[in-house]
């Protein structure tokens, strides 16, 4: 079921009647709220960023010399650009109630495309990324039409065209790595920016704007939102229910062809396997996401504090000299406690509301 | 009689029950005695679901009172362990069913969870099923996936589920007993032609001196069925009626408190709308439907009615491209709003054209539960041909969102709540007020004010009343015929698919009735 990626939907499970028992029906009783804390839920929707400040605090009592330095910071800050985009082009499907299993085959092939086109033909930066883009819009399009058109579950379509997009960046690569870029695309994404981290930062953080005003200030953004949480009501309310999916699947393959553009930029190159350790981090980040800012919601701010939340906890494991093998249970650790938390804090909102 | 026989089944004395700074429940006296059908009316909100979770083991009343099954005290929380040994059943409204799982898997999910071994006595399992349907005359194939089930037959399921139990399960139940069994809203989602096989198992747990307690919203149901009617009002019980005497109006008052405000039909509410263009439906065909014509008046309330075979439901799905049956026909929309080919439209087309809709099923296609107030009742606001980056002001948004809620009373007054935490009548006034605050063209009811509390059902009547009176064309199904009788200013009854006879007001329900049943 496509739609089990919403957090929100073990709420939507629970039968939709009087919860605990009152409502301000006939006998007209106002609203009344559990007078708790004010500061709860200030609490509840930033917990992630209070959390990030603990880890660091944590690693800093353990290395202050090395982990508490600016530089260090700053690699972080810069390293994780492509991540961040990734995640972001993510959020499109996830919000629009899809999966997008591909967005990790779209950035592999996306880097592939730009690093054969720059070193084996000498394009010139212009046209190889639009022509990159094109083609992550293109994966998005496939992957739309077998959903949306077809009507194959969203997991297993793009599970698919993710794993047809890795053969394709084998095939036009010869199965190995290129490198050599001769474009400046290197200098456009690691050049070093303000406060000395690589400019890409200030992209991931650019485009984390313009998809929180897409999301939160266009009517596409909040047919977006319907159609992810209830598909048929939307349908009935007139939505272009098929359109918005589209929209949300192309745009996810252009955003993850971004990552690549991005990928190949900061290695000045492309390897075949490029993308596959990304795709984990991406859905923990984006679940994680949903749990700060906008409880429940996959939104753009929320998946740039995971996505650095991480980042920082993965980076201190390492300053303590935590072998390899850690990140990946950091990474699947934090899938599998986000989702948790976000169930969780889902039910705890409908009860308590439900009894104010 | 003797004294063991007229000791209730079950007996809540004062029993009370508080959230935080809410006493939902005070001092809530109820008994349950053997051999009959005792009916809990109350509005969202007065308490019900307290009492039936409190029942059901799910909650826990407060200090003081105290609650007696059989003749035992029980200590709250009641444990399922329990509910089993002294015959207690319930069926809530969502029925507990598995969709995928067959009628005989469903059956024995009791069994399931209760039976210690590993291997499954299969052929004894399905000699007992054959045996548990049989005796409740429910004549469904045991390999049946439930999902195929009509929503007749799936209710009576549940309710054949909750009376038999295996007795290899090791339940533990004490079978002599009779049975008590609590149907919490079950009829609610059943037309009431359906109901007939529900009531007949209810009628016979009641003469084999088990107890049913029925909660319905339908009055007319706890006249029909009930021996007894207990009303429950802001946590107290305000009434109890023999329902041989009862009457709708007085358990209605009952219900709320006070007089009812009814919507009566003001013929002067659409004369005055009546000189603009009228709509027409004409050679609408396909699926039950064989060529249905009608005329559409604008500012009027025209009902639909008909037994739920009749094609009165999907003519009216039809204008809106929401049939699952394809049709052919035309619509020439009311108030010069051009011509729309049936066969072709979509939800998104007839939204472009002014026209809305208010579907049966509230959960899964009134409204997103998941979401907040403010975004359901604003899902319409924008024109259906708006560019994906249309600018949405979340000010403007909030704005409208606050009017909206504050103009059809929806309680709490919070648009930031979400819809799944409010009363069914309130959310059904969010999903009304989503297409009212746009002046549709044509506004189409399906079962509008289904598992509405009587208050909010007037509300609701008004509000449609009024969108009638500043020129929208109404269209209103429902099987409930007293309420079309009192909304409608004229009714077109459907028999076989057709329109069999067109009816103006004033309208009665019993003669609505035997049109819809050709019996005039």
């Amino acid at each position: 079921m496509p739609q089990m990626t919403q957090p929100e939907r073990a709420a939507s499970d629970r039968p939709a009647t009087e919860v605990g028992g009152r409502d301000g029906g006939p006998s007209g009783a106002p609203d009344r709220r559990p007078r708790g804390p004010a500061l709860r839920p200030v609490l509840e929707h930033t917990s992630l960023l209070l959390l990030c400040g603990g880890v660091i605090a944590l690693f800093g009592v353990l290395r202050p010399v090395e982990f508490l330095q600016w530089s260090n910071f700053a690699n972080i800050f810069g390293s994780q650009a492509v991540l961040v985009v990734l995640t972001l082009a993510l959020l499109w499907p996830l919000r629009a109630g899809d999966y997008d299993l591909s967005v990790a085959g779209i950035l592999t092939l996306a880097s592939m495309v730009t690093a054969v086109l720059d070193v084996r033909h000498g394009w010139s930066l212009g046209a190889i990324v639009v022509v990159v883009l094109l083609v992550g819009a293109a994966v998005g399009a496939v992957n739309a039409f077998v959903t949306v058109v077809v009507g194959v579950d969203s997991l297993i379509a793009t599970l698919g065209t993710g794993t047809i997009a890795g053969g394709l960046t084998l095939l036009i690569s010869d199965s190995s790595t290129v490198t050599g870029m001769q474009s400046d695309l290197s200098h456009w994404v690691v050049g070093i920016a303000p406060l000395g981290i690589a400019i890409e930062f200030y992209y991931g953080l650019a485009l984390a704007l313009v998809v929180w005003a897409a999301f939160d200030l266009t009517v596409g953004g909040r047919r977006l939102l319907v159609v992810g949480r209830g598909r048929e009501v939307a349908r009935l309310s007139g939505i272009a229910v098929s359109r918005i999916r589209w929209i949300a699947f192309i745009v996810g393959g252009v955003l993850a062809a971004l990552a690549g553009i991005l990928y190949a930029g900061t290695s000045g190159g492309a390897d075949p396997t490029s993308g596959a350790s990304l795709l984990l981090p991406a859905f923990a980040a984006a679940y994680l996401g949903t749990t700060v800012f906008k409880i429940g919601d996959f939104n753009p701010f929320g998946s740039l504090l995971a996505v650095y939340f991480l980042a920082i906890g993965v980076n201190g494991l390492s300053v303590l000299g935590v072998e390899g093998y850690a990140q990946n249970l950091f990474y699947g650790t934090a899938l599998i406690v986000a989702v948790s938390m976000s169930l969780v804090w889902r039910r705890r909102t409908m009860q308590t509301e439900g009894r104010a | 009689m003797s004294p063991t026989m007229t000791a209730p089944l079950i007996e809540v004395r004062s029993v009370s029950k508080t959230f935080g700074s809410n006493r939902v429940l005070k001092g809530v006296d109820l008994t349950l005695l053997p051999g009959e059908v005792h009916v809990l009316l109350g509005a969202n909100g007065s308490g019900k679901s307290t009492l039936v979770k409190i029942l059901a083991g799910y909650q826990s009343p407060d200090e003081g009172g105290s609650l007696r099954i059989r003749d035992h005290v029980v200590r709250p929380p009641v444990r399922k362990s329990e509910l089993r040994r002294t015959g207690i059943t319930f069926v809530h409204q969502d029925l507990a069913l598995v969709p995928s799982l067959s009628v005989l898997e469903n059956l024995a999910l009791d069994w399931y969870a209760a039976a210690s071994r590993v291997t499954l006595p299969t052929r004894r399992l399905k000699a007992w099923a054959e045996q548990a349907l049989a005796r409740h005359a429910l004549d469904v194939g045991l390999r049946t996936p439930v999902e195929r089930l009509s929503s007749r037959e799936r209710v009576e399921l549940a309710l054949v589920r909750a009376l038999e139990f295996p007795e290899e399960a090791g339940t533990g139940r004490d079978a002599g007993g009779p049975a008590v069994l609590v149907l919490d809203e079950a009829t609610t989602l059943l037309d009431a032609s359906d109901r007939a096989g529900v009531y007949a198992i209810m009628d016979g747990i009641a003469r084999r001196g088990g107890a049913v307690l029925l909660i319905t919203h339908d009055l007319d149901e706890a006249i029909d069925v009930g021996t007894r009617i207990s009303a429950l009002r802001d946590g107290r019980i305000a009434g109890e009626v023999d329902a041989a005497l009862a009457e709708p109006d007085a358990l209605a008052r009952l219900i709320v408190g006070g007089d009812v405000k009814r919507v009566g039909v003001s013929a002067g509410d659409r004369r005055g709308a009546a000189s603009r263009a009228s709509g027409e439906v004409r050679g609408l065909r396909g699926g039950r439907l064989r060529d249905v014509s009608f005329a559409v008046e604008p500012g009027e309330v025209l009902g639909l009615v008909g037994q739920p075979d009749s094609g009165a439901e999907d003519a009216l799905l039809s204008l809106f491209g929401a049939c699952e049956h394809p049709v052919t026909g035309t619509f020439r929309l009311p108030a010069d709003g051009g011509q729309l080919e049936l066969g072709s439209l979509t939800p998104r087309r007839a939204t472009a054209r002014g026209i809305g809709l208010v579907p049966p099923n509230r959960a899964e296609q009134g409204g997103v539960q998941t979401l907040s107030v403010q975004d359901n009742i604003t899902m319409r606001a924008f024109p259906s041909d708006a560019p994906f980056l249309a600018v949405a002001s979340p000010a403007k948004l909030a704005k409208l969102a606050k009017a909206d809620v504050r103009r059809f009373d929806v309680r709490p007054p919070v648009p930031r709540q979400r819809l799944g935490t409010l009363s069914g009548g309130n959310q059904q006034k969010v999903i009304l007020a989503k297409w009212l605050s746009s002046a549709p063209r044509v506004m189409l009811l399906d079962e509008p004010t289904q598992g509405v509390d009587v208050a909010a059902r007037d509300q609701l009547q008004q509000f449609v009343r009024s969108a009638a009176a500043s020129g929208t064309a109404v269209l209103w199904h429902s099987l409930d015929l007293a309420e079309v009788a009192l909304v409608c200013d004229r009714v077109l009854v459907f028999r076989h698919g057709r329109v069999a006879l067109e009816m103006t007001a004033p309208l009665d329900k019993t003669s609505l009735a035997n049109a819809c049943l050709g019996t005039v």
